[in-house]
């Protein structure tokens, strides 16, 4: 265990920020959600559920989260079963597009979805051309949900498939062979021994998903569904001073989130053997027929394509004329592009985005490379502790960690760089990086347990101080991993949407998220040139995610599911 | 649909059979008939197609030509569940979600027994195989001749007409295989089961089998009794396979009856040759001593002279390894201390006549 300054002076400073950018606003939010005049108490969070509107709220948040998990795993199973079970030409394409969806934050999808759904929307048209409706729907008016169901399900029913074909591979094909051989036909196969057996990870996969669209803030924002806890808790920032319910829905989107997360990991590595003896012989995968070959590429074919048309109906907003009680809009101009470009609010969102992902990316690839190399390298006693406390990110919401920055800061440091009503900028970035952290860690534990010691060991035998042996040796050796994660961590940051739209109060501050929220309902045609700055993001994230794919290759899954 | 020649009289029929994987020849044209209650065994070296033969016979493959018929009826359309041929799987496949008894009794739930028949019968066939009173231990609990046992009472279970079994003593150690074969064989005998048995371990083959098929690259090299076939193997890779072999090549001289005289280069042999269609004069043949058939001459045989270059030790036998000219051959003796045999003389050795046999 050697201990040189620098093994120190990371410790400490990895140490620090996680107390004061962490602990701390976490500690502060349980703090005003459990104490009131005569200290602790449970009275705001009881408040929660005695007023009869409050309970309408948490009662349809919980709908709308069972509502999105249902719908992700109708799509997800037969999807996850025939990719799993079966090969047929064009495979690993397929399995690549069906990851799309995970591109686009649904934030940005729902803001083109919201003129499809609209009354004289495409999809009503649609409908009466098709002979379905006699006239046009208000699709939003009548299921309010169905926007946010729609694009949370869309959005997150890839990670469901990439955790069931996980599972489903897992089980060793033999298992399957003997029900099918002791007289169970292919359904009583899939009931009695492949769903069982799945079961555990695809429960954890589940609860991922619910809780996710439990504290999911941009998307019901978009659409204008007000009463549900993430939006309320947005619309509560005002108050934060005062009120104290504010911080008691936070603590309650806090608990269930951690909880849920600690039950997913409990359920996904309760794994029970799954193969007694010797891997069987027998291949898991059985080729399609040709007839079979097609049906999967009707039902794949026809999930992909209906996941693309929120990325499709973005462009749309983004280039079209008039879209009015068309199914297409009636002409394309790019003048919404020149006018995103032009305005000062937009040029200044860029800029913002920018810097802000570009600041927490550095800092990222400092803490994690550093927590990480403590962790594995110098085997710091605690090291293990602070790795596991950089893990916590991601089980708590950007929602929690905003409103906490918020109630945490602007108390304690007014007026000041850190008081995110002066300039939300500084807390910004290290909002998104806490939010990255956990991701960017993974990839350096990864990069530094695939580079071997004895490299540096080497080093230092022929005469290289630490840090030289850092900068010379394992600083290059894990470049590619460090370098994928910091791509990631720069694009999610982009795109950030809780944090944003929470911290970023005026508008010279506006990353690009707030931007476009701002624009939605702003001026004539301001959806449009929010779908404009939409387009943008989806091509930085694509070409993001291009390039970090062509770095790891196969083992960008691992990031998506960097949960489990 | 066709019924096999002698009607009833065949358990299994299995005609012209190939299968390729891609590149690959798994099986060639193999047909073979197994007899109702016969213990058939399938044995070969790893990649000759008796996996993926047995495979055929679950349905878990479909073969690319031949037929493959149960009492008669062509299994083509037959999908694996409804084909009533439990197998023994080589890695058990017990299901960790499920118990013993669940294990145990889980052909039976899809048959739709009733609840108490099935709880009946699970008790009396874990009984059977040794394991009472383990109904509710999970399989990671077991050790593996254990697990070994439930494998066969799920099977047994069933009463059905045809048991596969691959491989199944591979995962066990040396005095536990020796076991399980006793119990595999008395369980065999219990019942009228036809059990088709696949391995690469000739011991186990010639210590079990009614009947055996050896099989190389796909393809039948004979089939017959373990007798038959060990001491007259109808070919060069049988005789090797199935035991040690000194294999002398050489040339037919005359013929009279079974007797060929042969002329090898270790000298003047009489052979004795059990094929159908005998070699005629002049025909080049390679004779089979096997090493427990050579001894120090004692009179009459076949006889030749030979260099000791090592004797070892095994336990109750001695092997000696031997040098004639170009020829490295083996003998192996009884271990008895007046042998007195010393590595670098020469001494003269024999095999009798019925021992030396021609192979075709």
């Amino acid at each position: 265990m050697k201990r040189n300054t620098g093994t120190w002076i990371a410790f400490v400073f990895a140490v620090a920020f996680l107390a004061v950018f962490l602990a701390w606003p976490l500690a502060h939010v349980f703090r005003n959600a459990l104490v009131d005049e005569g200290g602790w108490s449970l009275t705001y969070v009881r408040n929660l559920f005695v007023a009869a509107d409050q309970i309408e709220a948490l009662a349809r948040t919980f709908l709308l989260a069972v509502c999105v998990t249902a719908t992700s795993l109708a799509v997800a199973l037969p999807i996850a079963w025939v990719f799993a079970r079966h090969s047929f030409p064009g495979k690993s394409l397929l399995a690549a597009l069906l990851l799309v969806p995970l591109i686009l934050p649904p934030f940005v999808g729902a803001v083109g979805m919201k003129l499809v759904f609209a009354r004289c929307g495409a999809l009503s048209t649609l409908m009466m051309k098709l002979d379905l409706a006699k006239g046009p729907v208000d699709w939003l008016g009548s299921y309010p949900l169905l926007g946010v169901v729609v694009m949370e399900a869309l959005h997150l029913f890839p990670v469901l498939y990439l955790n069931l074909v996980a599972s489903l591979a897992n089980i060793d094909p033999s298992l399957e062979e003997a029900a099918s051989n002791l007289g169970a036909s292919p359904w009583r196969v899939f009931r009695r021994v492949t769903l069982p057996l799945a079961w555990p990870g695809l429960f954890g996969g589940l609860v991922l998903v619910f809780i996710w669209s439990f504290t999911e803030l941009g998307t019901p924002l978009v659409f204008g569904v007000r009463r549900v806890l993430p939006v309320m808790i947005y619309d509560s920032v005002s108050e934060i001073g005062t009120n104290p319910m504010g911080y008691a829905r936070v603590l309650l989107v806090l608990v269930f989130s951690a909880g849920g997360f600690w039950i997913s990991k409990r359920a996904g590595g309760r794994r029970g053997v799954a193969t007694l003896g010797r891997l069987s012989v027998a291949k898991a995968e059985k080729p399609l027929s040709a007839k079979g070959t097609v049906l999967a590429y009707l039902l794949i074919g026809a999930v992909i394509l209906v996941a693309a048309v929120p990325h499709l109906s973005v462009v749309l907003v983004a280039v079209g004329r008039r879209w009015f009680m068309t199914v297409l809009p009636e002409g394309y101009t790019l003048e919404f592009f020149g006018r995103a470009m032009a305005s000062q609010m937009t040029r200044d969102a860029l800029r913002n985005s920018l810097g802000l992902a570009f600041c927490a990316t550095v800092l990222d690839v400092l803490l994690g490379f550093g927590i990480a190399w403590l962790c594995v390298r110098r085997r710091v006693r605690g090291a293990d502790i602070l790795d596991a406390v950089a893990m916590v990110p991601l089980a708590v919401p950007g929602l929690v960690i905003a409103f906490g920055y918020i109630g945490t800061f602007s108390g304690a440091f007014p007026r000041t760089l850190l008081d995110p009503r002066t300039n939300p900028l500084t807390l910004l970035a290290i909002s998104y990086a806490v939010r990255r952290l956990p991701y960017m860690l993974r990839a350096a534990h990864a990069g530094l347990q695939q580079t071997s010691v004895t490299y540096e060991e080497a080093a230092a035998n022929l005469g290289a101080s630490p840090l030289r042996v850092l900068r010379r040796i394992t600083l290059p050796l894990v470049s590619a991993n460090l370098l994928a994660g910091g791509i990631l961590c720069f694009a999610f940051s982009m795109l950030e949407v809780a944090d944003s739209l929470i911290l970023a109060q005026s508008e010279e501050f506006y990353p690009i998220t707030k931007a476009i929220y701002a624009l939605i309902d702003g001026l004539e045609n301001g959806v449009n040139v929010a779908a404009a700055l939409g387009v943008w993001a989806m091509a930085l994230l694509g070409s993001a995610l291009l390039w970090t794919a062509s770095l790891l290759g196969k083992r960008m899954g691992q990031m998506f599911r960097a949960g489990q | 649909m066709k019924k096999s020649e002698t009607p009833n009289h065949t358990a299994i029929d299995v005609r012209n059979v190939s299968k390729r994987f891609g590149e690959i020849t798994a099986l060639d044209d193999v047909s073979f008939t197994v007899a109702p209650g016969e213990l058939f065994f399938l044995l070969g070296p790893s990649g000759c197609g008796k996996t993926t033969m047995l495979r055929i016979l679950a349905g878990l493959e479909t073969a690319d030509n031949g037929e493959v018929l149960f009492d008669g009826r062509d299994t083509r359309n037959l999908p694996p569940h409804r084909r009533g041929a439990p197998m023994v799987f080589q890695n058990y496949a017990l299901w960790p979600h499920l118990r013993v008894s669940e294990n145990v009794a889980f052909g039976l739930v899809e048959q739709k027994r009733p609840g108490q028949e099935i709880t009946e019968r699970v008790r009396r066939t874990l009984e059977r195989v040794g394991l009472a009173g383990m109904d509710d231990r999970s399989p990671g609990e077991l050790s593996g001749g254990q697990q070994q046992r439930v494998v066969l009472a799920r099977a047994l279970i069933l009463n059905p007409n045809v048991i596969l079994l691959d491989e199944p003593l591979s995962n066990l150690d040396a005095r536990l295989r020796a076991e399980m074969r006793e119990e595999i064989e008395t369980l065999h005998g219990e019942t009228d089961i036809t059990f088709v048995y696949v391995t690469h371990d000739q011991a186990e083959a010639l210590s079990l089998a009614d009947r055996m098929a050896v099989m190389n690259e796909g393809h039948i090299e004979a089939i017959g009794t373990p007798r038959e076939l060990y001491h007259y193997p109808p070919s060069v890779f049988c005789a090797d396979f199935l035991g040690e072999s000194n294999l002398v090549p050489g040339t037919v001289r005359a013929r009279d009856g079974e007797v060929l005289h042969v002329r090898t280069s270790l000298g003047s042999w009489h052979a004795v040759y059990r094929g159908s269609r005998p070699p005629a004069a002049g025909a080049a043949v390679t004779c089979l001593v096997r090493p427990e058939h050579v001894r120090p001459d004692g009179g009459g045989g076949n006889t030749w002279e030979a260099r000791i270059e090592s004797v070892r030790l095994n336990g109750s036998t001695v092997t000696v390894a031997l040098s004639a000219g170009d020829f490295a051959l083996r003998a192996t003796l009884l271990n008895e201390s007046t042998l007195g045999l010393q590595p670098g003389t020469t001494v003269r050795w024999r095999a009798s006549i019925e021992n030396t046999v021609v192979l075709p």
